[in-house]
């Protein structure tokens, strides 16, 4: 297993390191970059099938690294690694495609138990990020667009999570499998994408830059 | 009359000349009652047409020699207008008919109609000597002047030219005037007197330029720039005490003194238009009304201001309360895990304080569901790496339930303590909450299948200080805190906490 760990403070990436070994044992190769351009550099060279990105670097953004990811690899599973980011600035990483997203003052065990689930496709979502979610939805959805319009299912869904329900709460609730409501956050995660992706170009055809092509 | 506007405003001519050509007009005057002239024509009616002429240019080269001084300017205008219409129309009709060898079709009395507007218009101008109405009023005797001419000239010319009876001429005449002259001297109208409406659109970002101008300074320069550019006053002076409440227009209409506004100043706005035109009433009541839209914006940026005051205190006393506090004890705490523990909430709190989102912190009754639901996750997540089972039950009232910062902090601090009590030293497989409410407050009920309080409190000393710690947050608040057995058929087994917190509607929770 191919993993890029990309943290600036020394102590924490090599802690991370220690936390992946533990969640995914020995065999795997692990690349540490401390800086934007180091991640840009290492993302050009090497493949990865998993990228933990800390997204306040001294040298720029690491959204930029994550973007870089999705474009050149787009199969690589993207984990944005934060402690205070503010929601927003998660679900903008969200919106650029990442996979999910760890917050690095929990407990070892925790963070443990959510890499294993984020590698075996349950992703991550907090109350708060999900109620984010819902509001970014409200404002930015365009009623001509379905692909941009969440489903009265996958709101439901946001909705629960919105109140603290985890995802085996949430499908209890609702009747269904772990499975199937894992499924409808990573499709809510496409939409938000997609979404962002239409808001992207909607400003750049406002202020004029597509016509400049 | 020449006489007048040979000498008002200025003196077009030397003093000495005025009598010879009052001597002139006496003897010809003479020549016509003792009918020593040819005929009536060239006796009166040349006399009287040539006269006419003559004041007409002194009008003419007053109203030149008026220019630089609006007030002057807007005399000559009245009077001289007033003249034209009265002298004039009475001469055209009376004297011009028989100079061209025309019978005149009207009858002098009705020509003689035509000063009264003279005197009228004399009257007016003096009965107001400062003028600065008569502006608007000059344009408006202009167009009905020029309509007058024109109803007048079509008349004749449909009389004359298409040879029609004076009925359908008089008609016709009219139906031109309507729907050709009026809509033209609308629109005149509306373009020389009011300003055009682009501008009222650009006022409003003026307006805002002055409110949210960054500092005092920047907002009395924007105040200047406001000012000078919907008047184009030719100088603007700021006015020293007393500055007048209401605006006001002074010097005849040359200045219009702008009440202040805060601490921006009074101004005093000379010569309106780079002094082609007056200060009139009318001016003075825009200048009121902006100065009111003006104070309104201000309130508003006023309270915005206030608002980011506010947030900025808040964030500050939550880092405070709430940050200071967890790391100084995490400082001063010997054992590794509690050390932990204290810094991880601390970053917790620093999160929550970032995003600031939550109704619960912004230190006023904020719903309990968010809070609760925050947590919930929070505590499952770590129990789910422990492979322990939570189930959290709420009731709608509960989440309903108003939970001030304090509590919502209290109650975090005390459920994670207990996570941590459970894991730590329980054994246990499964947790439940419940969250109810009770006298109108929070009530939580936090139970394990662990090895009970019995045990747990003889082999753990910790787990007792942690207890201790419960108990006394709750009562700092005004709140309770029960600690005995799970209520369960295998008893005694696990631990049951019970938190409440008094309703913060009843103001228990200082």
């Amino acid at each position: 297993m191919q993993i890029l760990v990309l943290e600036d403070i020394p102590e924490t990436r090599d802690w991370l390191i220690r936390i992946l070994a533990k969640a995914f044992g020995a065999d795997l190769t692990i690349e540490a970059a401390a800086t934007r351009a180091d991640g840009l550099a290492r993302v050009r060279k090497s493949v990865f099938d998993l990228a933990l990105i800390d997204l306040g670097l001294p040298d720029g953004d690491g959204l930029d690294v994550l973007r870089a990811l999705k474009i050149t690899q787009p199969e690589t599973l993207t984990i944005v690694t934060t402690i205070l980011a503010d929601d927003a600035y998660i679900v903008a990483a969200l919106s650029a495609g990442a996979e999910g997203y760890l917050l690095k003052d929990q407990p070892e065990d925790v963070l443990i138990h959510q890499l294993r689930q984020q590698r075996d496709g349950v992703p991550a979502l907090s109350p708060r990020i999900a109620r984010r979610i819902m509001e970014h939805f409200r404002f930015t959805a365009s009623p001509d667009d379905d692909a941009s319009l969440l489903t009265d299912r996958e709101a439901e869904v946001l909705g629960l999570i919105g109140r603290g329900f985890r995802n085996a709460d949430v499908a209890n609730d609702l009747g269904l499998t772990e499975n199937t409501v894992a499924g409808y956050i990573k499709a809510v995660y496409r939409k938000l994408n997609i979404s962002s992706r239409a808001e992207a170009s909607w400003h750049a055809n406002r202020l004029g830059l597509l016509w400049k092509r | 009359m020449i006489g007048v506007f040979s000498y008002y405003r200025s003196a077009l001519l030397p003093h000495w000349v005025m009598p010879p050509i009052l001597l002139v007009i006496c003897l010809l005057t003479l020549a016509h009652v003792t009918q020593v002239m040819p005929n009536i024509s060239i006796g009166l009616h040349a006399m009287i047409v040539g006269l006419l002429v003559a004041i007409l240019v002194a009008i003419g080269e007053q109203y030149r020699r008026s220019r630089g001084d609006p007030v002057a300017r807007a005399g000559v205008r009245w009077i001289g207008q007033s003249f034209l219409i009265g002298v004039g129309g009475c001469v055209a009709i009376i004297s011009t008919p028989p100079l061209l060898g025309v019978e005149s079709i009207f009858d002098q009395s009705l020509a003689f109609g035509f000063l009264i507007v003279l005197f009228v218009g004399i009257a007016i101008g003096v009965a107001r000597h400062r003028l600065f109405d008569l502006e608007g009023w000059s344009f408006s005797l202009l167009f009905y002047l020029s309509a007058a001419f024109v109803f007048l000239g079509l008349d004749a010319l449909f009389l004359y030219v298409l040879t029609l009876d004076r009925v359908p001429a008089l008609a016709l005449a009219l139906f031109a005037v309507a729907f050709l002259y009026l809509p033209v001297r609308d629109w005149l109208w509306r373009r020389l007197m009011t300003p055009a409406e682009t501008e009222n659109d650009a006022l409003m970002f003026r307006l805002a330029a002055v409110a949210f101008a960054t500092g005092p300074k920047e907002r009395q320069s924007e105040w200047g720039t406001l000012w000078r550019d919907w008047f184009q006053p030719m100088r603007v002076e700021v006015l020293e005490a007393p500055i007048p409440v209401t605006p006001k227009v002074a010097a005849g209409g040359g200045e219009l003194l702008v009440p202040g506004l805060g601490d921006l100043p009074g101004l005093r706005l000379i010569w309106k238009r780079k002094g082609r035109r007056l200060f009139s009433p009318r001016d003075a009541e825009t200048v009121e009304r902006l100065i009111r839209l003006l104070t309104g914006l201000s309130e508003t940026r006023d309270s915005y201001q206030r608002g980011v005051l506010e947030e900025r205190s808040r964030i500050s006393r939550d880092m405070h309360d709430n940050i200071g506090i967890q790391l100084l004890g995490a400082l001063h705490s010997g054992e590794p895990a509690r050390k932990d523990g204290m810094i991880r909430e601390a970053l917790a709190e620093l999160r929550v304080i970032v995003s600031g989102d939550l109704p619960g912190q912004t230190g006023e009754m904020g719903q309990a569901g968010d809070v609760l639901g925050e947590l919930r996750h929070e505590l499952g997540e770590v129990l789910a790496a422990a492979g322990v089972v939570l189930d959290w039950r709420s009731t709608p009232e509960a989440d309903r339930c108003s939970l001030p910062s304090a509590q919502a902090l209290a109650l975090r601090a005390v459920m994670r303590e207990a996570v941590s009590n459970v894991l730590a030293h329980a054994g246990a497989t499964r947790v439940d909450v419940r969250t109810t409410t009770r006298d109108g407050g929070i009530h939580l009920s936090f139970e394990d299948d662990g090895k009970g309080p019995a045990i747990g409190a003889v082999a753990a000393p910790n787990r007792g200080n942690g207890l201790k710690n419960m108990r006394s947050r709750m009562e700092s608040l005004g709140g309770k805190f029960l600690e005995s057995h799970r209520e369960s058929p295998q008893s005694p087994a696990g631990m049951r906490l019970e938190f409440s917190l008094p309703s913060a509607a009843s103001g228990g929770a200082a």
